[in-house]
């Protein structure tokens, strides 16, 4: 169009067809400078949820600096392997956030290694874009399925049982008088009224919930197929994750990691992160563990709950 | 409908709507098409701010297809200006296009019709009112175009930054119209001087823009006549080298033609002949195209100027001479208008017709807004040869006929029943009196005993209703009666019609001239000139002196016009070879001047200037150097994303670190906060305050103060002290 204009100008020698020539070049230019300062000095970061699971929906952060210290960036449009997503406005020494759904539908290690960002901002005349490096990435846990079977046997589900010493539980073991470093939390009102003065509850310390899982040997995954692996897996992390939602301390041992019971939740991210990664075919050879005293084979118990 | 859809939606209304005010402003649009304009754009904006208009394509399609049809039909068969066809068509398909429902295409259509009417206000825009649309046209096309495109890119985005921060959005959309109207006039101002004119005119005919009706015919009736004086419509300015009036009067003339006929009701010019005067056409020889260059067309021969000098006794000073530059506007007369007794012609036409009773013409496929030269003699002969009858005929003088004998006698032909007039004569002057004595007497005659109007009711002998009934009526009649009393006396006459300009414009030193200006006088052949006589009564003339303040107004609003018509329409290729000669001149006499200059400075001040300049040289690399320093530092900030300020930050890191809490990759700074807030409780108020300050510095870039530094030292100590 610009070009046709340029032409009728130079055809009918109108001073004020070149003033609109001159007019659209103006645009064209202003174009391509606004669009270049909106894509200057742009810096990304994705940030990740401490817990992702295959098959849940879940919100993948990302994050847009803009480090120019006077000129705002507008319109850009961000391009990942995922969604689509788009910042209207990110002023300038000041950054943007943009959550992107997202629901991955397998366990494993995923990365971005780059990410578009592209502008049309102001006038649509020009398509813009660079690509910024990134390489973060984040695992996804096995699914979670809390709706199947899920039966240990030989664990106790009951009721912990009583320690016979006073502790952290729910069952009564004394009445005290309140004495200094007692917590707060723990003066019955009720009994202090009653004696005027300030009267401390006791309660009986209940022993530990505990479950400790074994992989087992690596030649019964192998053998495993692969929608069956897969099932198992999940299995697993359903297992640990019920467990450790109702307490248990949970115990982990396999080819690569061995861990106690315990009800830390770093532990926890470490054997669903090792689930994640697991595969049977492709892991280096190590030491096979011993087995462990009172531990349970998961592929064991998965074919009970099958 | 959200919020960025309304701001789209009016948007683009306001820039449709300011596009179709535009092309109004030119004043070249129908008067139907400027009140559908003015009427339908806000009844169907508000019934589109409602949502009730009608959603039909195929509807709207078909009455853009008869607008189409309507004005093809127009351009091959009434023959009507292509540019105003082409105006009022995107006139009546914009407002086909507020008519009906809108998406988001049709929004980017209007926004490119918007765009189109622009170029034909271009086309048809005549005066500086241009400017101010084309300078607001790019502030809202460029928001506009903004806005679309952001809503286009929102509307293909699945995921969006939730919209918080609308005000400073629109503010960044303004400050970005803003600079892009910087470029656009920078562009276009660069492009207007800088790019050559070709006007290669490839269907240059086809695209011919309106002619103006201004009412200035080639035949005067004087029955009829009387409209044009009410006109103050402006058809020409004329700037003059010489200040000095004609005659002394202090009035210019500007002639068109003589008018020999006159049947008792109106005058023609009758038969005539003129010389074509023909000039190449052609600049181009490659592209035998026809481009319109600047001709000068020498009307007074050198054989006339010897003639005057020795028959007439003139002189032909240069002084004598009147340099007149016209700017025309478009009109209905292929006449070119010029002080009398032309002495030569420079204009942008390849032919120019010289008749024998000294009116020119240009051709008529030239009839548009044209600005020419012209240099007129202002000197006349001594009255004593004008008293000396008849020059010899074996004398060719110019602003003569060449065929005398046809020229008289046709100038002394009088209507039926003229024997009235005749007998006025006789009562005016004696017959004894000299040709030029009797004019003079006949010309304050009229003037004393006959009053000016316009309010004429004329009869069916409208010259003896003048002279014997009312004695009343405007230029025409008084001409026609002076022509007609010396023919009645034998003496050649005629009638000169034209225009008389004495509006002078103080600001812009030129004339104005307008439509109710025009003027007829009376030309009579004495001692072989045809001496010039004006026996109308000046009514009512402008006055400098008494201006009103709207008249002023008026009168700088007419500067820029002309300003504006001979600066930027009239900037042409001999002009921008001009402006680079003179650009080139005079920086070479700048360069010239500053070397004189300085070396006069030199010799006046015995400075060491060898040791001077480079102790000054040195003095500005080292201050280059600790500037580039300085932003070298900030760039090396910007690319590593850390600046000294977050080592306080490092620091908390390698302290935790060592106790077993090590920050994990891909962990925000308040996540491993949390994270480790459990097991290190007493210390959390530290580390919070330490991350808050790390985040502000590192990510808001908010400069830390000397509270917000003894915090870092203070909660640092403390976190060295637990961890210990």
């Amino acid at each position: 169009m610009t070009l046709g204009l340029g032409f009728g100008a130079m055809n009918t020698g109108n001073n004020l067809v070149y003033l609109v020539f001159g007019m659209m070049l103006g645009l064209i230019t202003a174009s391509g400078v606004l669009s270049e300062m909106s894509l200057r000095g742009l810096e990304t970061e994705w940030l990740f949820p401490s817990d992702l699971f295959a098959g849940q929906p879940a919100t993948l952060r990302f994050i847009l600096k803009n480090l120019k210290k006077n000129l705002p960036s507008v319109g850009l449009e961000i391009e990942t392997a995922y969604k689509k997503g788009f910042f209207l406005y990110v002023p300038a020494g000041s950054h943007e956030i943009l959550d992107i759904p997202f629901t991955p539908n397998a366990r494993g290690k995923f990365t971005f290694q780059e990410t578009k960002i592209e502008t049309k901002f102001p006038f649509g005349f020009f398509r813009k874009w660079m690509f910024r490096e990134s390489s973060q990435s984040f695992v996804v846990y096995p699914k979670i399925n809390l709706d199947r079977r899920l039966e240990t046997p030989g664990v106790p589900a009951e009721k912990n049982r009583s320690a016979q010493e006073k502790g952290r539980g729910d069952a009564y073991w004394q009445i005290r008088d309140f004495s200094h470093g007692d917590s707060p939390r723990q003066i019955s009102w009720k009994v202090s009224a009653k004696q005027s003065r300030l009267m401390v509850r006791e309660t009986e310390r209940e022993t530990d919930k505990k479950i400790f899982l074994s992989m087992g040997k690596k030649s019964r995954w192998t053998a495993l197929s692969k929608e069956d692996l897969e099932d198992a897996i999940s299995f697993a992390a359903s297992l640990i994750w019920k467990n450790f939602q109702e307490n248990f301390a949970v115990g982990f041992i396999s080819d690569h990691l061995s861990v106690m019971p315990s009800r830390n939740r770093r532990q926890l991210k470490d054997i669903l992160e090792y689930l994640a990664l697991f595969d049977p075919a492709s892991q280096a050879s190590s030491k096979p563990h011993a087995p462990a005293p009172g531990s349970l084979d998961i592929l064991d118990l998965w074919k009970i709950n099958r | 409908m959200t919020r960025w859809d309304r701001v789209l939606r009016d948007s683009v209304w306001a820039l449709c709507g300011f596009s179709l005010c535009a092309l109004i402003l030119t004043r070249e649009l129908e008067n139907f098409a400027a009140a559908a304009i003015l009427t339908l754009t806000p009844l169907l904006y508000y019934f589109d701010r409602k949502e009730r208009l009608p959603a039909s394509t195929w509807a709207m399609n078909a009455l853009i297809l008869i607008d189409f049809a309507f004005a093809a039909g127009r351009f091959f068969y009434l023959k009507d200006s292509f540019l105003l066809i082409v105006a009022d068509f995107l006139v009546f398909f914009m407002i086909l296009k507020f008519a009906f429902k809108k998406d988001r295409n049709d929004f980017l259509q209007m926004i490119y019709l918007s765009f189109f009417i622009l170029l034909s206000c271009s086309t048809l825009s005549l005066d500086f009112s241009f400017l101010a649309s084309f300078i607001l046209y790019i502030l809202i096309v460029s928001w506009t175009l903004s806005v679309y495109q952001l809503s286009l890119s929102q509307a293909s985005s699945d995921v969006l930054q939730p919209q918080e921060n609308l005000p400073e959005i629109f503010q960044r959309l303004r400050h970005n119209a803003w600079m892009t109207l910087t470029l656009a006039l920078v562009f276009a101002f660069i492009i207007f001087a800088f790019f050559p004119r070709m006007s290669v005119a490839v269907f240059q005919g086809a695209f011919l823009g309106p002619v103006h009706q201004t009412g200035f015919t080639e035949q005067v009736n004087l029955q009829q006549s009387g409209k044009i004086f009410r006109d103050p419509a402006v058809v020409m300015r004329v700037q003059v080298k010489s200040a000095q009036g004609q005659n002394g009067r202090g009035f210019l003339y500007l002639r068109g033609q003589a008018l020999s006929n006159f049947d008792g009701k109106s005058w023609t010019a009758g038969e005539r002949q003129a010389a074509q005067m023909v000039k190449e056409n052609f600049k181009s020889k490659i592209l035998q195209m026809g481009r319109s260059t600047s001709n000068r067309f020498q009307i007074l021969s050198p054989d006339d100027r010897k003639a005057m000098k020795t028959f007439a006794r003139m002189k032909l000073a240069e002084s004598d001479f009147l340099k007149q530059t016209i700017f025309m506007e478009s009109m209905d007369t292929s006449l070119l208008f010029s002080a009398p007794w032309a002495e030569s012609v420079t204009a942008k036409i390849p032919r120019l017709a010289v008749y024998q009773d000294g009116t020119l013409s240009r051709p008529s496929e030239f009839k548009g807004r044209i600005s020419y030269e012209v240099t007129s003699l202002i000197e006349r002969p001594p009255t004593a040869v004008l008293q000396t009858g008849p020059a010899p005929k074996d004398l060719q003088l110019p602003y003569d006929s060449k065929s005398q004998d046809e020229e008289i006698s046709k100038n002394l032909e009088l209507p039926e029943n003229s024997q009235k007039i005749s007998d006025l004569a006789l009562r005016i002057f004696s017959a004894r009196d000299l040709p030029h004595a009797k004019a003079a007497k006949t010309e304050k005659y009229l003037r004393e005993n006959y009053k000016y109007t316009l309010d004429l009711k004329a009869g069916d002998d409208p010259l003896n209703d003048f002279l014997f009934g009312s004695k009343e009526g405007h230029c025409e009649y008084f001409a026609s009666a002076m022509v007609m009393i010396l023919r009645s006396q034998g003496i050649p006459a005629r009638m000169a019609t034209g225009f008389l300009m004495d509006e002078k414009n103080s600001s812009g030193d030129y004339y104005t001239v307008r439509a109710q200006d025009a003027h007829a006088w009376v030309e009579a052949l004495l001692g072989g000139f045809w001496v010039q006589f004006d026996p109308t009564p000046r009514a009512s003339r402008f006055d400098l002196e008494k201006l009103s303040v709207w008249q002023k107004v008026r009168q700088k609003a007419d500067y820029l016009n002309f300003l504006w018509i001979s600066n930027v329409l009239g900037y042409d290729q001999e002009l921008q070879e001009d402006a680079a000669r003179k650009v080139i001149q005079k920086s070479s006499r700048l360069s010239i001047q500053v070397d004189h200059d300085l070396s006069d400075l030199r010799r006046k001040i015995s400075v060491p200037w060898k040791k001077t300049l480079m102790y000054f040289f040195m003095v500005a690399a080292v201050g280059g150097l600790w500037a580039a320093k300085k932003i070298l530092k900030s760039r090396t900030i910007n690319l590593r994303g850390k600046g000294p300020e977050d080592k306080f930050y490092d620091e908390m890191l390698k302290l935790l670190e060592r106790k077993g809490f090590p920050k994990e990759e891909g962990e925000t700074p308040h996540e491993y906060r949390l994270r480790i807030n459990g097991d290190l409780n007493e210390i959390s108020s530290a580390v919070l305050a330490l991350t808050e300050l790390f985040c502000a510095s590192r990510y808001g870039h908010v400069p830390l103060d000397s509270s917000q530094q003894n915090t870092i030292k203070t909660s640092l100590k403390n976190l060295r002290l637990y961890l210990k």
